[in-house]
């Protein structure tokens, strides 16, 4: 399938065209004095907080109260802010799947692991010391390693594995053990240039990243040896910015300063319905592209469940816009089909946006979060258009 | 770092263009050590290419006692303000110039701490002017690369070395 057919079949055009969705602001958090980089929804359900980092160096935790699958937006108390004691920017943070544990991203070189004071930690949030996160956050590891600025990090499904990367091109796993201990199992160096994002697969051990250098590589573990590379995925014509696996794990999205979003699927016999070459041929194809996704960089894209097809893909970058669409693959012969559902210009007024992420609880798979160059967090809501109240007073 | 050796011992002097360069409307006095942040002037100053090129043109190239305007490293016409997009071309002084990240990179800061943040640069090297400008551009487009490098204090110290005497704006009686 080669690009001129990708680019054909994908609805792409955002613009002017009546959407059936539209994005509702619920939160603006501000606090951050700088550049705010990124965002970090807690997944588990006892620890509903979110969470950004700027490169004012300092995290903030904001705690939310909502009902899943309900009409009424969740709202956002500030818990916290953690002074991290990075001397530079805190470019990424990410949570371990059971919400325990946060670690940080810095230009400094370290990873910094953070977890909430002991005697503090009641199971009954809410009751001795305020919001969920309220109180002294304490760091409890730091991995270093990298030669310099860090860029990414992330934990795998089950929370075993922290993948980060940063400027020296590398990519390292680190295995997560009992105590705030960290070893590194793998320094991948695959890229040719800095690797901008890590991201993993959400169920299997299978880790993607995204560089300067505007290839995608993709690692598995060789249980009788060591990580390797699955695959390098090119396309992109410059630097990717961020990647996100979508729900079923079947497909990858990757945004680029190319202004595009492409979507690669990994290789299935159809016939038996498994993934083909498992063991060091595994493939991943391209299924699909957005050719304008954004009017400059496309700094984040997050795949969620959202309400319909394989789930909503949102994106937003140096443009201002937040985009959505739902993404579907009816003919599998054929490339993915991307259409438009909702979209809003100058999300965070003038200023880039440099993060965008669903809300990964159930019943809250319409709610996003985005964090821009003006130091704000904006939690936003997508709300049917025969909802809303915008359309209302029409 | 070792200091490399001169990439242009002999460049060619421009005559600074004669078009009369915009004074600031408020009388101030422009200190050489230049970090003031000037976007709270944003009210009475108008943002077009005369007001960039004002901005950038007397900074100081990092190799040669001499302004990018003197150098021709930056002209007039290579500036053009869109609504919030500003573009701005460069021609470093020699194809194997090893200071052309330098010199983008002090335009970028300039540019940075001067404007209104609503504005989005677009920075580009004169084609075929360069032999890496592919790479330098992209370094100077890509703003995590530019605000990694702000934080590294030896960098920006001879970022603001050049930037010194940017306040000038094109005026050259002292």
């Amino acid at each position: 399938m080669d690009v001129q057919d990708l680019e054909m079949t994908d609805a792409s055009q955002t613009a002017e065209k009546r959407l059936p969705f539209v994005l509702e602001k619920v939160a603006e958090l501000t606090g951050h004095t700088e550049r705010a980089w990124h965002v970090a929804w807690n997944p588990s359900p006892s620890h509903p907080l979110l969470a950004s980092c700027s490169s004012d160096k300092t995290v903030r935790l904001y705690a939310y109260t909502g009902t899943p699958s309900s009409d009424l937006p969740p709202t956002f108390t500030f818990a916290t802010s953690i002074p991290t004691g990075h001397t530079r920017t805190v470019r990424a943070i990410a949570w371990s799947p059971s919400g325990t544990s946060l670690a940080t991203a810095s230009f400094d070189s370290t990873i910094g692991v953070w977890e909430r004071a002991h005697g503090e930690e009641d199971e009954d949030e809410g009751q001795e010391s305020g919001a969920a996160g309220a109180g002294e956050w304490e760091c409890v590891s730091t991995l270093e390693g990298h030669e310099n600025e860090c860029k990414s990090v992330a934990y795998s499904a089950e929370g075993n594995l922290l993948a980060t990367s940063g400027r020296d091109k590398s990519v390292w796993i680190w295995e997560v053990q009992p105590d705030a201990e960290f070893e590194c199992i793998t320094v991948q160096m695959e890229h040719s240039q800095d690797v901008k994002c890590v991201a993993w697969h959400p169920t299997e051990e299978i880790l993607a990243s995204g560089s300067y250098d505007d290839t995608i590589n993709i690692y598995a573990d060789d249980p009788a040896d060591d990580w390797y590379p699955l695959t390098s995925l090119k396309g992109h014509t410059s630097t990717v910015w961020c990647l996100s696996f979508s729900p079923c794990g079947t497909y990858l999205a990757s945004g680029s300063d190319d202004r595009t979003i492409r979507i690669w699927m990994r290789a299935i016999d159809r016939s038996a319905g498994v993934v083909v070459g498992v063991g060091g041929k595994e493939r991943w194809e391209p299924v699909g592209l957005i050719p304008n996704a954004g009017e400059r960089t496309v700094y984040s894209i997050s795949w969620g469940a959202g309400k319909g097809g394989l789930g909503w893909l949102a994106c937003t970058g140096g443009d201002g816009w937040i985009r959505v669409w739902e993404i579907t693959h009816p003919d599998l012969t054929k490339p993915t089909i991307a259409t438009p559902i909702a979209a809003i210009p100058s999300a965070h007024g003038d200023a880039d946006v440099n993060v965008i992420a669903w809300c990964p609880r159930k019943g809250f798979e319409d709610v996003l979060a985005t964090a821009g160059d003006d130091g704000v967090a904006s939690v936003w809501k997508v709300v049917p258009v025969e909802s809303s109240t915008t359309s209302m007073s029409l | 770092m070792e200091q490399p050796q001169s990439f242009n011992a002999n460049p060619r002097l421009f005559t600074p263009a004669s078009d009369s360069y915009r004074k600031k409307q408020k009388s101030r006095l422009w200190a050489l050590d230049d970090h003031s942040d000037e976007s709270d002037d944003e009210e009475d100053t108008v943002i077009d290419e005369q007001e960039i090129f004002d901005l950038l043109r007397s900074i100081t190239d990092p190799e040669h006692p001499r302004t990018l305007e003197e150098l021709n490293v930056i002209s007039r016409k290579q500036v053009r303000v869109r609504g919030n997009i500003v573009d701005v071309e460069f021609t470093p002084t020699n194809p194997g110039c090893g200071m052309a990240h330098v010199i983008g990179l002090a335009i970028v800061v300039r540019l940075i701490r001067s404007l209104p943040p609503r504005f989005k640069l677009n920075i580009s090297l004169t084609q075929g002017s360069h032999q890496s400008a592919a790479q330098v551009m992209k370094q100077l487009n890509d703003k995590e690369r530019v605000s990694a490098a702000m934080e590294v204090d030896a960098l920006m110290e001879s970022i603001n070395t050049c930037l010194a005497t940017a306040g000038r704006r094109g005026s050259y009686s002292e």
